[in-house]
């Protein structure tokens, strides 16, 4: 078993161990230069829930770690809807634009044949739009209906079950888009934007699966719990 | 990974070979690299390749004379002879070529022949058990009908097979390509040249 993080742990330590939590940090808007605090004095610094960190930092870097239902139940709910929100406009903003330009890039060029490059170009453009509904549909649904049982409000006709089933697997295509290139793209020459392409897309598949892993295994349980409370509340 | 094929294209047009090397490039990758050569006297004077090796060669320049093939065949040890038919030929002038193409056939038939010649104990290969990388002809005919919107149901009805066959022949497919998803299957039918845009 591996030994997760802790908050006693340098906060620069673990990011050594594993740079995927800079993106972490990022979206928690933790500023770079906090020298050899640990979690829990960054965190209070910047007033986030140290085990709402360590947990989506534990579940990015250990693949064995399961996070315990009792410890769920207690998260920030509002700390961890904003760090959800904050991934998918990272994604909207950023990630996907940097993929689309290279990718327009790529079939700009001359060194690929028009009749391959148009078919790329499709498939990116239709899974492009499936993303965007897909974070367009939490943003302007689940996220609202979250914060209305936060504050008590009744959402009548919905329930996180209905997210849960509906919940459409995102990363599955662009591993296919990845793989695609990788094994299927005929090149003439070794192209650099062509890597660059691919190894955007590996990170970013990454970055994909572990935001379903947190909305799937935290932020649904969590949910149901305040579900349950709201419930017996209004008996 | 798929091993490449060394394919030549001896022709004196050069229309044809720069044409039909575009052709074969946009429709596969399979092929690498493509030599052209105008003459059968340039080719054979080129140094013999290792490995699989495919020659196109337009039959006139072998002037009737069937030892050329011969010699070719001696001098590349894994290879095929493709006539490259642009005209009218006697029959004769087609003895000791493996196939044909002609110059009327769309990318994908020429593809598709190519790829056969290159290619032709796939399904010998498929039951070793050595592990299966590329992917099989049936495993090709599926993947198009399922590129092109077929259920399972149909493409079981279409090679009168088991619905469960053509589960696992899909399952096989994400396998070997890393390929689920509909759309993404249909990109690389289209790559590969299995299907027309």
């Amino acid at each position: 078993m591996s030994e997760f993080f802790t908050v006693e742990r340098k906060l620069s330590s673990i990011v050594e161990e594993n740079f995927k939590i800079v993106r972490i940090l990022k979206r928690f808007g933790i500023m770079p230069g906090f020298g050899e605090k640990s979690v829990k004095d960054v965190c209070a610094a910047y007033t986030i829930s140290p085990q709402l960190f360590l947990t989506i930092a534990n579940m990015t870097t250990f693949n064995d770690y399961v996070p315990d239902i009792e410890y769920v139940k207690q998260l920030p709910t509002l700390q961890l809807v904003n760090y959800l929100k904050a991934s998918h406009s990272e994604f909207i903003i950023r990630d996907i634009p940097l993929v689309e330009n290279s990718i327009n890039e790529i079939a700009a060029s001359k060194d690929f044949s028009d009749s391959h490059s148009s078919v790329f170009v499709n498939f990116f453009k239709e899974y492009k739009s499936e993303l965007l509904s897909h974070f367009d549909y939490e943003d302007r649904t689940v996220f609202p209906y979250i914060s209305s049982i936060t504050e008590g409000k009744s959402y009548p006709g919905y329930s996180i079950e209905k997210f849960e089933e509906n919940h459409t697997n995102i990363e599955s295509k662009i591993s296919d888009l990845k793989n695609i290139l990788l094994k299927y793209f005929p090149s003439v020459k070794p192209h650099p934007q062509l890597y660059d392409l691919i190894e955007k897309l590996y990170i970013l598949q990454a970055e994909f699966e572990n935001h379903a892993n947190l909305e799937d295994r935290i932020l649904v349980p969590h949910v149901e719990y305040l579900e349950l409370i709201s419930k017996s509340e209004k008996r | 990974m798929k091993k490449s094929i060394c394919l030549a294209i001896v022709d004196p047009s050069l229309l044809i070979r720069e044409g039909l090397s575009k052709v074969i490039n946009d429709a596969s990758s399979l092929f690498y690299p493509l030599l052209k050569f105008e003459s059968a006297e340039h080719f054979l004077g080129h140094n013999s390749s290792e490995g699989s090796f495919v020659l196109i060669i337009n039959p006139v320049l072998l002037h009737g004379d069937a030892s050329l093939i011969k010699k070719i065949k001696e001098n590349e040890s894994d290879s095929k002879i493709v006539a490259l038919i642009s005209a009218c030929v006697p029959q004769s002038l087609l003895a000791g070529f493996d196939t044909s193409i002609n110059i009327y056939m769309s990318g994908s038939q020429i593809t598709h022949i190519l790829r056969n010649i290159a290619e032709p104990d796939e399904d010998v290969k498929n039951d070793s058990n050595l592990e299966q990388y590329d992917l099989s002809e049936r495993e090709n005919e599926i993947l198009v009908m399922v590129a092109k919107g077929k259920t399972n149901k149909e493409i079981a009805q279409m090679f009168n097979i088991s619905v469960h066959t053509v589960m696992s022949h899909r399952k096989n497919i994400a396998k070997k390509t890393g390929i689920k998803s509909i759309s993404g299957l249909t990109v690389y039918a289209m790559l590969n040249g299995l299907i027309e845009n």
